[in-house]
This record gives C-alpha cells, sequence and structure tokens, in this order.
C-alpha cells in the first residue's frame, strides 16, 4: 500500500483546493506550479495566483498500469490541460465520453486516494468536461 | 430575521436504473418499483464522497449569494455518512471553498435530519447575531449491502444553504421552524458496523409518518395557515411512497408536492433529501411562494420550516447550476459499473 507524507500532503492543501501558481509583478507573467523566479523577466518579485480553473485539453494519455494506491481507478484518463489563462497543469480528467484535444473542462475537487483504510483521504483537483 | 441568501445543491452524474439492481438480485421488477415509486437512483464516482458532493454544493449556493466565503462565520454539516468517522467534514469544505479560519462549526449527525437540524443551527446563529452568514449543509451517499433491498433506494447527493439577516439579499425567508421529536429503534447503525439496521416494525407509522406530521401540524397551527393556503411542500423522501401518502394525510395535493419530489430520479439522499426538494422548489418559486419542508430522520426526529420566497428568487435561481440541469444530466451505468463507482470491489 502507498503511504503519502502527511505533512507534505498538508502544505499542498492547506491553501484551498485552489489551482495556486505565480503571477510577475513586474511582467504580469503567469506561471503554474508556483516559482520563486520569472522565466521571462528574471525579477524575483512573484505573487500567487489563482487560476479559474477552466481550460481546454491540450493532450491525453489513459493509465492502465498504475501506480500503487491507484489500482482501483484503472483506467483512468491523465491529461495536460492548458488554463485559459495560459499555464498548463496536469490532472486526471473524469465525466467524458469520448475525450478530445481542445475539449473545453472545468476543475473539480475529488478524492485522488487514500491511504489505505485507516489512513488519511487525499483531495484534490481534477478536471471534467465544462457545463 | 433569518433569510435563505443562496442555496445550491449537487447530484453525481451517475444513475443506476431500478430494473438494473433488481434483475441482479431476482426480484420482481414491478413490485420493486410500485413499492418506492423510485426508477433510477444516483451513483457517485468512485472518487466522489460527502465532503467533495458538500464543495460542489456550497459552491453553487455561494455564487447565488454572491458574497465573500471569508464573510461566513458559521459552518454546519449534517451527515451520516461522512468521510472520517472522526475529523470534521466541515474544516475540509471550508478549506477548499475559501472560508479562511474565521469560522465556528461542526458535523451533526441525526439520520435523515441532520441536514435540517444544521439549518436550524445556522438559523439561530444568525438571528442571534452571533454571526454574519451561516453555511448549512446536507450531504449522503450512504449504502446498504449489495444484497440487500434497500440497496434499491440509496442515492448519493447534496444541499447547501447560506443563511444571512439582511432580508434586502435573501431569496426567501425562514419565518418558523420547529421540531417534533422522540426516542424510537426504527433505524440505527453501531460504529463498528459499515452497514445500517432498521427495525421493520416501526419504520413507517410510529416514525415517519408520527413525527413528520407531528411537527408539520404544530408548525401549521403555529403560523396560522391551512394547507391550501401554502403552495408547495417538501418531505423527507426515504422512497417516493412515503412522501406521497404523508402529504395525502395531511391534506397537500400533488399539485403543492410535485417541485419538491425528486426522489423517483434520484434515489433517497438521507440528509440532503428535505433540502435537494426546498431546492427544486425555490428553482420553480415565485416571490410571495409559501413553502413548507419538513424533514424526517430515524431515532427520531422532524424539523418543520415555514419559508417565504421574496423578489429576489427569480433572478437568483438563475445564478448557479439548477436542481432540473442536475436531474436531466446524467448518465447511466451497469451493475457491475456501479459496484466499481462504490467501492465495493474488494
Ligand atoms: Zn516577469
Amino acid at each position: 500500500m502507498y503511504k503519502s507524507n502527511i505533512v507534505m500532503a498538508w502544505r499542498k492543501t492547506n491553501r484551498g483546493n485552489y489551482i495556486i501558481g505565480s503571477k510577475c509583478k513586474e511582467c504580469h507573467a503567469l506561471f503554474f506550479p508556483s516559482r520563486t523566479r520569472c522565466t521571462k523577466c528574471e525579477s524575483n518579485k512573484l505573487e500567487d495566483y489563482i487560476f479559474n480553473g477552466n481550460g481546454k485539453i491540450f493532450a491525453h494519455s489513459t493509465v492502465f498500469y498504475p501506480p500503487a494506491g491507484l489500482e482501483k481507478q484503472v483506467p483512468y484518463t491523465v491529461a495536460i490541460i492548458k488554463l485559459d489563462e495560459g499555464p498548463k497543469m496536469t490532472a486526471q480528467v473524469v465525466e467524458f465520453d469520448d475525450l478530445k484535444v481542445g475539449m473545453k473542462v472545468q476543475s473539480c475537487v475529488r478524492e485522488l486516494y487514500s491511504d489505505g483504510k485507516s489512513g488519511i483521504i487525499h483531495y484534490g483537483i481534477k478536471f471534467r468536461p465544462s457545463d | 430575521m433569518a433569510g435563505i441568501i443562496g442555496y445550491g445543491i449537487y447530484i453525481p452524474l451517475y444513475r443506476i436504473k431500478t430494473e438494473e439492481i433488481a434483475n441482479v438480485w431476482g426480484r420482481d421488477v414491478n413490485m420493486v418499483k410500485s413499492g418506492l415509486l423510485i426508477t433510477e437512483k444516483s451513483v457517485p464516482h468512485y472518487d466522489e464522497d460527502t465532503v467533495t458532493m458538500s464543495i460542489e454544493a456550497s459552491l453553487n449556493a455561494i455564487k447565488r449569494a454572491n458574497i465573500n466565503p471569508k464573510d461566513i462565520g458559521a459552518i454546519y454539516s449534517g451527515s451520516e455518512s461522512p468521510a472520517y468517522a472522526v475529523k470534521p467534514n466541515i474544516t475540509m469544505v471550508a478549506n477548499a471553498i475559501g472560508m479562511g479560519s474565521n469560522y465556528t462549526g461542526a458535523d451533526v449527525e441525526f439520520a435523515c435530519k441532520a441536514g435540517t437540524a444544521a439549518l436550524q443551527m445556522v438559523t439561530g446563529l444568525v438571528k442571534s447575531s452571533m454571526v454574519k452568514f451561516g453555511l448549512a449543509i446536507a450531504t449522503d451517499a450512504a449504502e446498504y449491502s449489495v444484497e440487500n433491498v434497500g440497496d434499491q433506494s440509496t442515492g448519493a447527493g447534496s444541499a447547501a444553504f447560506i443563511i444571512g439577516n439582511n432580508k434586502n439579499e435573501a431569496v426567501a425567508e425562514i419565518v418558523e421552524t420547529l421540531s417534533y421529536s422522540s426516542d424510537i429503534p426504527d433505524f440505527w447503525r453501531r460504529p463498528q458496523m459499515h452497514y445500517p439496521t432498521h427495525a421493520e416494525r416501526f419504520t413507517g407509522e410510529p416514525a415517519y409518518f408520527k413525527h413528520t406530521i407531528m411537527a408539520t401540524k404544530m408548525l401549521m397551527e403555529k403560523i396560522g395557515l391551512k394547507p391550501s393556503d401554502i403552495n408547495h411542500v417538501a418531505f423527507h423522501t426515504p422512497n417516493g411512497k412515503f412522501p406521497t401518502r404523508v402529504a395525502q394525510l395531511l391534506g397537500f395535493t400533488n399539485e403543492q408536492v410535485k417541485h419538491g419530489f425528486v426522489v423517483d430520479r434520484i434515489g433517497n439522499t438521507y440528509s440532503a433529501a428535505t433540502m435537494i426538494g426546498l431546492s427544486s422548489i425555490l428553482d420553480n418559486a415565485k416571490p410571495g411562494d409559501k413553502i413548507i419542508a419538513t424533514s424526517f430522520g430515524s431515532g427520531a426526529g422532524s424539523d418543520a420550516f415555514y419559508i417565504e420566497a421574496t423578489d429576489l428568487i427569480e433572478q437568483k435561481k438563475r445564478l448557479a447550476k439548477t436542481t432540473k440541469e442536475y436531474l436531466d444530466i446524467k448518465k447511466y451505468v451497469d451493475y457491475s459499473t456501479y459496484i466499481k463507482y462504490t467501492n465495493r470491489i474488494e
């Protein structure tokens, strides 16, 4: 059974289940995941930026041989999602029939996995087709 | 004054038809259908639980309330299927919807009336000005063991109500609420058991019917209204039959019942049932409509509410996904997928 690091998991979720990246205060470039230095203008003045959760499928792949802890979710689909604001992120996609590149998706909070029957439950971001 | 500033529900996308379950267990499909008045029920995906469904319903309620989640000072959640036995759902929900940390709250349990109990608690806190806004959540994804006929009716869903004391922001005013409770062993689950048990002898007359009727009658007497004065009613829906019968016994017509009656398409959503019914009514209400909602929880008790829709209802009902949209947008699963989605493959 996969066992996560509880402290690491808490650090990730304790700011809400938002898609939080960074915005450069100098040139306004957006990044996901968060960075401490801007790759466009090299400024180190960046602030948290909350993405609106909407995006499009950029690429996707279906997993049949999962890592430990995700055995019962097989087959599941992971996609690179191009967020409306520009940056890309990777997440599972649910509730689709026929997933296509370019399809509009929106984020939702789902259970990602749990540490067996006695451990903690990990919640996080997945995507589904937009309403 | 306490009013509903925003409300929202969530019903999972997936459904299973009554006959799909009945056929697997060799039950007479027509008998099951006519006995329960349920044609299909909602099925949570394997990664959905009472926390994720509460987040969805609460985000819909916030859209209608149009407030900063940080102004919500209390969050109470009623459920008999919380994510953990010990560790509250509410802190996970509050975190996810951006409430910050300045709030009080708790998970409460009273079988299928825990949600309306949360609604009463929040209403009290708002009326006494202890908090500016309060969030009451009802959420359940309850289960029976697969071979139990009870598994024909258990659905999944959530409802969330944001209560405030400014009439200019409210879609409806909670004019009056009261309860009727007594100690009766009609349905229970011991802590070490995964599935509930119920005493057939007590389920109907002395439990559901007695409490629902007493609470509703006491409420109507207190507000001085007759059944014919009311526009809409919602009752707890363990199946389709009980609320239909209780409405008849209390003197309500099908017309008054119809908007609050969604159990035939989603199954029994336990704590969430009465509040999803009430949300469906609000989606269909007109300014000035008089609404009664009475829950029932085994063990046992009923909370009755008298609510009046305001002028804002027309405008705010459109700000988030409606009950009808949740009912109409669906995907059917077969029995084996249902078992997989409800995490019952060992
Ligand atoms: Zn920059």
